[in-house]
């Protein structure tokens, strides 16, 4: 027995896949179980961390901790291995990972400018993908990384599982069943999440004299796809968050933290909301600041408001719920016909059994599209209008060129 | 030039940086009142805010980078198309002065969410300058359009290495059908082939199908990826344009070549496109 395991555990499953295509095998995916039944513990899949500062290494510490998923770590990537990088096993560039033929996962912990074209461009390799959040940095990638995900059948989860926790709860699952099915339209139904997205804490400072950068780091490709500014030193290792050349402030830190269940809750991670208003001072050009409250308004009249209380005065409004017992004989009746929401799955049974994880892209981008919004909303000082279905700004095409910021060159979606 | 007093005077209503360095601004209404003062200025006004933006961006001339954001996204709000193409003009101006790079730079920011086809012309100007290229891309790329292709079409003879593959991408998101047989001819260049492959692929020109498989076929590594990508795509767009017959052929194609163990999710998606 002891022996059957040892050799198992040499056994990747590409390495499993190399020898089965010798055979005129039929199959595009070959389930896990193939390798021992789903539950076989030595099944090994080879993976990469790519982008390996602070918080990388729990990211990828997940992979076995929180989804049982039994993982070699062949290869790590970060800019800042300048000089370190054998291109072995430590790497400055993804691509060389991506390459890779005996890599099956793929962990991202970057900051976010980077999230949206290495998911996708490891979709592209075959990898499953496991990327922290916020998801992406700008609202037109999130469909990018969805369409990579279905066309190559490869699985996305985000970084965040509070979804998973609401979802055990039958009465969540119930209201979920309820909200989505359109109940809402007619009444007054709003949730309010109050706090916890430390705005202040992740406001960038301008007063920062800029410097050469480090020469330990490749400060053009921690660029990427965003302009190359002179550096600053906040402007990478953590305080990035506070400049919106790479991510968005405390909002797109937390944000998709607080409002995955609640997109979940409230049965909205298939749409968007249709009108956006966020309340704050005019925003700075390079760094992130403050905002006092956002709300965001559903097509069926659905409201949600964030409130930093960091900022301003509060809207003093409550959460109004409604639930089973407010509905109409005829409207009880409609929803029984109606199928319970599927239980979600974890990314390490996603990866076994080919299906999406209950993070899966589409509703990580539904997510992630709030703080985008209330961000845009935030940045060009008004209320915008969203049509969830084309996700482009309505009648303002100054907000518009927030949802689709070009990259820079040769980046490309 | 130094900035006239009023404009100074205003610029300087906005409030210090906190005790941290950071932005706590003023309320809303306090910055509309400033930056729509200074837009009334008109072309005096925009070149006193730049005149107090500073080569290197230490935070010290950080109320006049404020201001200029603010009035960008007060002169780009719905319905204020004169307002929005007066600004853009005026920075355009600012753009043809002696100004130290990184502040053209930063006008160049604000024309990415301001200008429109007034601005073109000079955007395209500053292609052609190294250092000003990134951002006059992006501005570019935000306007859109026949007369952008036409510029990005105009540079693409001059370009080399970075600046090159960049234009080849933006033809590529522009879908500018002008540029499709320079385009195919890039697929044949090195540095400039994936870039083409892809912007074809974005431009669904079926003619490219077998010039993008014979590139793909011939493509290692991460390139091979990217170009089984481009193919994966352009058989979708000629699907969606009703071109079946282009796109079976390149579905039929990749799932009869990619059958390594790594491509296996290529044929399997070759596959359902057969079946679809």
């Amino acid at each position: 027995m002891a022996e059957k395991k040892i050799a198992r555990s040499k056994i990747t499953r590409r390495s499993f896949l190399a020898g089965a295509v010798a055979a005129p095998a039929a199959f595009s995916i070959v389930p896990a179980h193939v390798l021992g039944g789903p539950d076989a513990p030595s099944e090994t899949f080879g993976a990469a961390l790519i982008g390996v500062g602070s918080r990388g290494p729990s990211t990828f510490k997940e992979l076995s901790s929180r989804h049982g998923l039994n993982v070699r770590k062949l290869a790590e990537c970060d800019v800042r291995w300048v000089g370190k990088a054998d291109n072995k096993t430590k790497y400055t560039d993804f691509r060389r990972v991506l390459e890779r033929k005996d890599i099956d996962i793929v962990a991202i912990a970057t900051p976010p400018n980077w999230h949206a074209l290495i998911s996708i461009a490891a979709m592209e390799a075959g990898k499953d993908v496991m990327c922290e959040k916020p998801m992406t940095h700008a609202i037109s990638e999130g469909r990018a990384v969805i369409n990579a995900s279905k066309r190559y059948g490869r699985v996305f989860q985000i970084g965040t599982y509070g979804r998973f926790g609401i979802a055990r709860s039958d009465g969540n699952r119930q209201l979920r069943k309820l909200l989505r099915a359109g109940f809402a339209k007619g009444r007054e139904v709003r949730y309010v999440r109050r706090g916890g997205f430390k705005v202040k804490q992740w406001s960038g400072p301008v007063k920062v004299a800029p410097q050469a950068p480090p020469d330990w780091l490749d400060w053009d490709m921690y660029c990427g796809p965003s302009p190359v500014k002179p550096y600053q030193s906040p402007r990478f290792g953590g305080m990035h968050r506070g400049y919106w050349d790479y991510e968005g402030g405390g909002l797109c830190d937390m944000g998709q933290h607080a409002l995955d269940p609640i997109t979940y809750l409230l049965g909205k991670d298939h749409t968007a909301p249709v009108e956006i208003e966020t309340h704050g001072p005019p925003a700075h050009p390079e760094a992130t600041g403050m905002w006092g409250w956002s709300k965001l308004k559903y097509a069926d009249g659905l409201e949600l408001v964030l409130e930093s209380g960091e900022w301003g005065e509060p809207t003093g409004l409550k959460k109004v719920m409604m639930g089973a017992d407010d509905l109409t004989e005829q409207e009880r009746a409609r929803l029984a016909k109606l199928p319970d929401p599927e239980p979600l799955i974890g990314f390490g049974e996603a990866v076994k059994t080919r299906k999406q994880p209950g993070g899966h892209a589409e509703a990580a981008h539904r997510t992630v599209c709030l703080i985008h919004l209330t961000n845009i909303s935030l940045r060009v000082g008004r209320k915008i209008r969203f049509d969830p279905v084309t996700e482009q700004i309505v009648g303002d095409e100054q907000a518009n060129r927030l949802v689709n910021q070009p990259m820079r060159g040769p980046w490309r979606l | 030039m130094p900035a006239p007093k009023n404009i100074e005077q205003l610029v300087n209503e906005l409030p210090e940086l906190d005790k941290r360095g950071k932005v706590d601004g003023p309320t809303r209404e306090v910055g509309y009142k400033l930056f729509d003062a200074l837009l009334a200025a008109g072309g005096a006004g925009v070149a006193g805010v730049v005149a107090m933006i500073h080569e290197v961006d230490d935070g010290a001339d950080y109320k006049a980078r404020y201001a200029l954001r603010g009035m960008t996204m007060r002169a780009g709000s719905p319905g204020q198309g004169k307002q929005r193409a007066k600004l853009a003009g005026a920075l355009c101006e600012q753009l043809g002065k002696n100004l130290p790079v990184t502040t053209k730079n930063f006008l160049l920011g604000e024309l990415q969410f301001v200008a429109g086809a007034e601005s073109v012309g000079t955007l395209g100007g500053a292609l052609g300058d190294e250092t000003l290229f990134d951002r006059a891309m992006a501005a570019l790329l935000a306007i859109g359009g026949d007369a952008v292709a036409a510029q990005f079409r105009g540079e693409l003879a001059g370009a080399t290495g970075r600046r090159r593959v960049a234009i080849v991408t933006g033809l590529g998101e522009l879908k500018d059908k002008a540029a499709i047989s320079e385009l195919r001819k890039a697929v044949g260049a090195g540095e400039t082939k994936v870039a083409a492959m892809c912007a074809l692929a974005n431009l669904g020109d079926a003619g490219s199908a077998d010039l993008l498989l014979k590139a793909a076929a011939a493509a290692t590594e991460f390139e091979r990826i990217k170009a089984t990508s481009a193919c994966l795509l352009l058989a979708e767009a000629c699907a969606a344009a009703g071109d079946k017959s282009t796109a079976r052929r390149i579905y039929r194609r990749l799932h009869d070549t990619c059958g390594g163990p790594d491509e296996q999710h290529v044929r399997a998606a070759a596959a359902d496109g057969l079946k679809g």
